[in-house]
């Protein structure tokens, strides 16, 4: 029997459906991979790029960067769309995991990944306050030449402000989620993803309509309004300078090592491909959609970067991002985005600017609340977690007890946040990355113990003996492996062993805890009369 | 008495093997099919010469030897696909005749009932388990004449008795964009449901009702636009509540015991309304994993129930 790619040769149509129930046709794949990208937040990624790689990470070239992180992770996208079109993850990883390895090492790897989504999920209103709101303020002070503007956003930067902001973030949405629905935190992104849009649109509309020396001296200006200080492009470079920084040549362990930041973000380009009908006609079309919507990433954060680095200057960025702040008069180092608001030298285009930054951090708070709300709820169903957690609001059809735990989670987590330095967006993404790397496991496991499923996919096929998605899963078990060992020796990543050694073991510790957490859950329901092992044991089907 | 409850296994061989072996597996008394037992495709296994060519699942297949296209017609029956060796003249007949596709399958839905249920009796015999099957909105009439056979026996909508308590079956669903077989409005659903009021004690009464109830949590379904594209919120599949009114409203006053219900696939799950425990098990029979709902019950209580992926 051979399997061939394309439509039949003669054309016709192949299968037939009776009037029955359920037959759908798949979500668009533009309108899910448009929100893939939103959701994956390219351009956020691209702050840490050029506010951390491009002054700390000498001779790091920031293009290959992007691409050898883009080369480690497509096999794990890979492999998570075409698993998912295989053996649909309505259950998230966990079901995934659970029915294709050991359901104690699926519920450890799920409860991993809910312990590490709230670091990114408390991360956003952090960020917000200081990339987004700050930095609008200040921009509006200084266009209205209002001190209280300027100080107003000055204070924006003081952990109390941004822990208050974090808490409205957190809260808020939580209470959305309760009181309003799923669906309502969803449409949010209604209006949020077309200002990110425009927000880019207006960043390169900016940049390109000046010269390089006109966007710097537009700087100036925008310093000069803000901090009384004068120069600032030559203040920042003295800074830096007198900080260690310099351009140096191109280094390939930097470059390398700089990996760390876009794999918090490139990994995650999943989830179109759940959504296929019973009759799956378009399957290699929603095939694609997780790993081209990362393509797209990909390119957007080259562009970035380029029109960044190639308007404004590496060597000026770069020291900007070097530079003590409080040199410029400000409390944080200016992120590429303020820094092109400022440079536009045109209100309007300033505030799209920054709008649509900000915009670029909100997605990350509702999606994360509803994958951990999700997980909980799945743990809670198959009897892992207790029963309260998937209780639901009669009126809103909202987990509320789920949500409730999360917020109140993320409402200490982002105390962390706002008055310590022990979190960064690696550490979120460390855990993640490990449960992606126990999903690419699972997923080689799928020719073997799903024979018929896998036999007849649109991807079946072997290289030699062995089947073609083990082998890619194969390289994305390598991947996963290969972004937690270099967050393990990047002294800047926030979890490695040397520097940051208790954050390393504790983030190592939770797959463990959680192996630990589901025999304990199963000892205490084996004395309620249920086994937990039944939820995912196959019934013999001969 | 122990219950393991399914439902919506859509033609998947797979799935049924699977639910006459779970008695046994779970220790169960009593296996309860919620309906929606009737497949939904039809693939044609179209010969040319010496080959022969199908597709299923968006692949493309070909085959030289009949030992490869019974492997196929195995893998595709255990997925709830129904093949049928053709020619291209009746492939194009099939084509351009909705109702030559709906008379073919229901032939061929008719013959796997029976060889099923001839498996199912033929197994269960002398365990003391037994096998009721209910039918859903995908189903059809003709159909139940086929599900009685020593241990197994069609659940007819109304009463059943079953052991100390009454089940109480309806196979019908409220309308669907998809026009089924049997479905029918919201009105005629709550006269089918009066019946049960008159006749039953609550305690001791089990709903087996195809269609959950309107809005509790488990009848969530994708949006759907006029060309039954699901629709998207935030990237997100659009859920919506699909299940019924009636049904609703029949549990609310009468509050059984149990309420078990199928139809909706991605609605799995187990919710309270009032002292009824509702269930759902939800389906994923198109990936050969039979969704199930392991309940013990005694009358007035419901000792434990724990959803399972068989």
């Amino acid at each position: 029997m051979a399997t061939t790619q394309g439509a039949h040769p003669t054309g016709e149509q192949q299968v037939f459906a009776r009037r029955s129930s359920g037959l759908v046709r798949a979500a668009s794949t533009t309108d899910a991979s448009l929100v893939n990208i939103y959701v994956a937040t390219f351009p956020i990624m691209v702050s840490f790029l050029l506010g951390i790689v491009l002054p700390f990470y000498g001779g790091a070239n920031l293009y290959l960067t992007l691409l050898i992180a883009g080369v480690v992770a497509m096999p794990i996208l890979i492999t998570y769309a075409v698993a998912s079109s295989i053996m649909r993850r309505s259950g998230g990883d966990y079901v995934f995991i659970s029915r294709l390895l050991h359901p104690a090492v699926g519920f450890a790897a799920n409860f991993v990944l809910v312990a590490f989504q709230i670091v990114f999920l408390t991360s956003s209103g952090y960020y917000f306050c200081l990339w987004c709101l700050s930095p609008l303020f200040r921009l509006l002070g200084v266009y209205a030449a209002s001190p209280s503007l300027i100080n107003f956003a000055n204070t924006l930067v003081h952990p109390l402000s941004i822990f208050i902001v974090s808490e409205i973030f957190v809260i808020g949405f939580g209470l959305i989620f309760i009181f309003r629905s799923t669906r309502s935190i969803l449409k949010i992104f209604r209006y949020t993803l077309p200002l990110s849009l425009i927000g880019l649109l207006a960043f390169a509309i900016g940049l390109l309509m000046h010269s390089t020396s006109s966007l710097h001296s537009n700087f100036n200006t925008y310093i000069q309004g803000a901090s009384g200080v004068r120069n600032a492009t030559a203040v920042a470079a003295a800074s830096a300078k007198a900080n260690g920084f310099s351009l140096l040549p191109f280094s390939l362990g930097a470059t390398v090592l700089a990996i760390t930041w876009p794999s918090f973000s490139l990994p995650y380009y999943l989830g179109s491909a759940y959504f296929a009908g019973e009759v799956r006609a378009g399957r290699r079309v929603q095939l694609l959609a997780g790993p081209v919507t990362a393509l797209i990433g990909l390119a957007g954060s080259l562009i970035l970067i380029a029109l960044s680095l190639g308007r404004l200057g590496s060597g000026f960025l770069g020291s900007i991002a070097a530079a003590d702040p409080s040199k410029l008069g400000l409390g944080g180092a200016p992120t590429y985005m303020e820094v092109a608001a400022g440079s536009t030298g045109n209100i309007v285009l300033g505030v799209l600017i920054l709008i649509g930054f900000g915009s670029w951090l909100i997605p990350t708070v509702p999606m994360s609340l509803l994958i951990m709300t999700r997980c909980m709820l799945g743990w809670s169903m198959d009897r892992v977690a207790p029963d309260a957690l998937s209780r639901v609001s009669s009126r809103t059809n909202s987990p509320y007890v789920s949500v409730i735990v999360v917020t109140v989670m993320s409402a200490v987590i982002s105390w962390f946040w706002a008055y310590t330095s022990v979190f960064t967006v690696v550490v979120g993404a460390f855990g993640q990355v490990i449960t992606l790397g126990i999903g690419c496991l699972a997923a080689s496991l799928i020719p073997f113990k799903q024979k018929d499923l896998y036999a007849t996919s649109p991807i079946a096929g072997y290289l030699g003996r062995l089947p073609k998605l083990t082998i890619i899963a194969a390289l994305g078990v390598l991947g996963a492996l290969l972004i937690v060992l270099n967050f393990a020796r990047d002294p800047s990543s926030g979890v490695d062993v040397n520097t940051s050694p208790v954050m390393f073991w504790v983030s190592l510790g939770m797959f463990p805890a959680g192996v630990a957490i589901y025999y304990l859950s199963g000892a205490i329901r084996r004395r309620q009369g249920i086994e937990l092992g039944l939820a995912f044991r196959e019934i013999p089907p001969e | 008495m122990k219950i393991f409850f399914v439902s919506d296994i859509h033609g998947s061989v797979k799935c049924f093997r699977k639910l006459v072996n779970a008695g046994k597996f779970y220790g169960a008394d009593v296996l309860i099919m919620g309906g929606d037992l009737a497949g939904k495709q039809l693939v044609p296994i179209i010969a040319r010469g010496s080959t022969s060519s199908a597709r299923f699942n968006g692949a493309d297949f070909s085959f030289e030897t009949s030992g490869e296209i019974a492997e196929f017609e195995r893998r595709a029956s255990e997925l709830g696909a129904y093949t049928l060796r053709t020619d291209p003249a009746f492939v194009e007949q099939l084509a351009a005749d909705q109702e030559l596709v709906e008379q073919t399958l229901r032939k061929l839905i008719l013959e796997r009932t029976e060889e099923w249920v001839a498996l199912a009796a033929q197994r269960l015999s002398g365990s003391g388990i037994r096998l009721l099957i209910g039918l859903g909105n995908d189903d059809f009439a003709e159909m139940i004449p086929y599900l009685d056979s020593g241990a197994v026996s069609y659940a007819p909508d109304g009463l059943l008795e079953l052991g100390d308590f009454n089940l109480v079956s309806l196979g019908w669903s409220n309308t669907t964009p998809w026009h089924t077989n049997r479905e029918c409005t919201e009105e005629v659903l709550a006269e089918k449901l009066t019946v049960v009021h008159e006749s039953a004690d609550p305690s001791r009464t089990i709903f087996n009702i195809h269609v959950p109830p309107y809005d509790c949590g488990l009848d969530f379904a994708p949006r759907l636009d006029d060309s039954l594209q699901i629709q998207l919120e935030g990237g997100q599949p659009d859920m919506i509540p699909v299940g019924s009114t009636a049904v609703a409203d029949s549990i609310a006053a009468y509050q059984p015991l149990l309420s078990l219900h199928g139809h909706i696939h991605e609605g799995r799950g187990s919710t309270r309304n009032g002292r009824t425990l509702v269930v759902n098990p939800g389906s994923e029979y198109d990936q050969g994993s039979l969704l199930g709902a392991l309940i013990e019950v005694r009358p007035g209580k419901v000792k434990r129930c724990q959803l399972i992926a068989g």
